[in-house]
């Protein structure tokens, strides 16, 4: 045999890790069981998973794998974004490990984390395709998915409603900054708005979550106000702030704008100053340490700021249509003039 | 599980080869062995010859991942080599090393199916016939590339600074 094909054969030598090779020997072995319930038991490991829910045998060994695998194998997928191989895989993995983490808090703790993963995918999808609106709106929508999640954990008592409340506040917020940046990455490298009324929905859908948490953590209302935490108190406090700054900068908006009265879409001047009235309201409630009316109010009026900003899209948009209609029937009036000079010629 | 403990390495080395980074190819060659498995379970005797039916799903999944990527990845597996690891005498795994280094510097100077080939046929000793069914190429056609990549390989040898190819 000649060198070269010797040394074809030294190549073997190259193998993956045999912790990873034995880490994945187990996930692949429950999967077979789970398909093939005739398997017989032939291992400590197969009696043990064998005896489990089959969803939980898979999430067994795929968690065992997480764990196996060490702080310098992580895997590839856990990379991947959608319409890549591997991101199915991803998913997967985030499935098993909601199923096998104990503990309620944090469960939602890990709804959260992965809802952040999908607007960092999509993130990546807008920087990396612009063809990627399908993916787009997938990734938008499992995101508000795994909000859902959280909430839906979060409600089954107030006690966890109250100590999960911070957190869902907190990183709706941030979520709420990044689908800013997104919106604006979208029309910056897209340079189109296809996404606003999607990652519009996306940030109506954080606000949402966050206050249904926080008033469902108010929700004993005979809970006396020094049992109250501090967080909880502050929050509800800087919920109607938020809302009343928002009425404030819409108004100022109008006034600094040259809208005349027919470009103000119709209920919208009502609607803002039933909102305001909201606000006071709540700004009432919440120094007489009322603080779940206080957040009723303040949830009113914010419904109440977001109507009035959708009526006001709607109205520029169909304005801006008109115009669009107006410019080119302008145009090919202009056309038919320069046809006939041409004609005349 | 017979086929995992079989295959597992060499579909490792197949998808590393290709991909350049071992933990994309070790979770190309789960991806592969999950998929198998889902065939196998669907109808077993659809499959006549498992092995190479095992590198066709795996080089369709490298050809997923690329059009993913969008970009071909620039192969580099003379990287890869620093994986070799052939026990404790340290003197014979350093020469396993060079000689492997070797190898897959002439390799990175052939064309990616050039380099598929010669893979398939002498590190893991597939068959022409097999290695045809997995590229879909006719076996003569696979004997005669075979035959001009070792040709090529063995002239790259010859030459004495392989650093500067």
């Amino acid at each position: 045999m000649s060198r070269i094909k010797k040394q074809f054969k030294l190549l073997r030598s190259i193998t993956p890790s045999p912790s990873q090779k034995e880490n994945f020997r187990r996930v692949l072995q429950s999967r077979i069981m789970l398909d093939s319930s005739a398997l017989p038991a032939r291992s400590i490991f197969v009696r043990v998973a064998q005896s489990m829910r089959a969803a939980h045998a898979l999430a067994f060994a795929v968690i065992i794998t997480i764990i196996a695998s060490g702080s310098g194998a992580s895997f590839a997928a856990q990379n991947a974004i959608p319409g890549e191989t591997l991101y199915k895989i991803k998913l997967a993995t985030e499935q098993v490990r909601v199923a096998v983490t104990p503990g309620k808090k944090a469960k939602v703790e890990l709804h959260l984390g992965f809802a952040s993963r999908r607007l960092y995918e999509i993130e990546q999808l807008i920087e990396n395709n612009g063809n990627a609106h399908t993916a787009v709106s997938e990734a938008l929508m499992r995101y508000e998915n795994e909000l859902d999640e959280s909430e839906a954990i979060a409600m089954q008592n107030p006690a966890l409603a109250r100590a999960v409340a911070p957190i869902i506040g907190e990183t709706t917020e941030s979520h709420k900054k990044t689908l800013k940046r997104v919106s604006q990455k979208a029309h910056t490298r897209l340079f189109n708005d296809d996404f606003d009324d999607e990652i519009d929905d996306a940030y109506e859908h954080a606000e949402s979550k966050d206050d249904a948490v926080l008033y469902a953590a108010l929700a004993a209302t005979s809970t006396p106000s020094a049992m109250i935490s501090p967080e909880i108190k502050e929050k509800s406090r800087r919920k109607w702030e938020s809302i009343e700054h928002e009425v404030k900068k819409m108004g100022a908006e109008r006034e600094a704008s040259v809208m005349t009265e027919s470009m103000i879409a119709t209920g919208t001047t009502a609607a803002l100053s039933t909102a305001q009235e909201r606000v006071n309201e709540a700004k009432l409630r919440w120094e007489n340490g009322e603080y779940r009316e206080a957040l009723k109010h303040s949830i009113e009026a914010r419904e109440l700021v977001k109507k009035a900003e959708k009526m006001e899209k709607e109205k520029r948009k169909k304005r801006e249509r008109e115009e669009d209609k107006q410019k080119e029937e302008r145009d090919n009036e202009n056309d038919d003039e320069d046809d006939e000079d041409e004609d005349d010629n | 599980m017979a086929l995992y403990d079989q295959y597992s390495d060499a579909l490792f080395r197949f998808m590393l080869f290709k991909v350049s980074n071992r933990e994309t190819a070790w979770d190309l060659t789960q991806e592969c062995f999950f998929k198998t498995w889902q065939h196998l379970a669907a109808d077993k005797k659809a499959i006549t010859n498992t092995r190479a039916f095992l590198y066709t799903v795996a080089r369709n999944l490298v050809i997923d991942h690329w059009r993913a990527k969008e970009k071909h990845a620039t192969v580099d597996i003379e990287a890869a080599s620093y994986v070799i690891d052939d026990g404790n005498d340290v003197h014979h795994e350093a020469v396993l090393r060079d000689e492997a280094q070797y190898l897959l510097r002439l390799l990175k100077n052939l064309p990616e199916e050039s380099r598929e080939i010669l893979t398939l046929r002498y590190t893991d000793g597939l068959s022409f016939e097999e290695i045809a069914a997995i590229t879909k190429k006719s076996n003569v056609a696979i004997r005669v590339h075979t035959h001009r990549a070792l040709k090529k390989l063995k002239s790259l040898a010859g030459k004495k600074d392989i650093y500067h190819l």
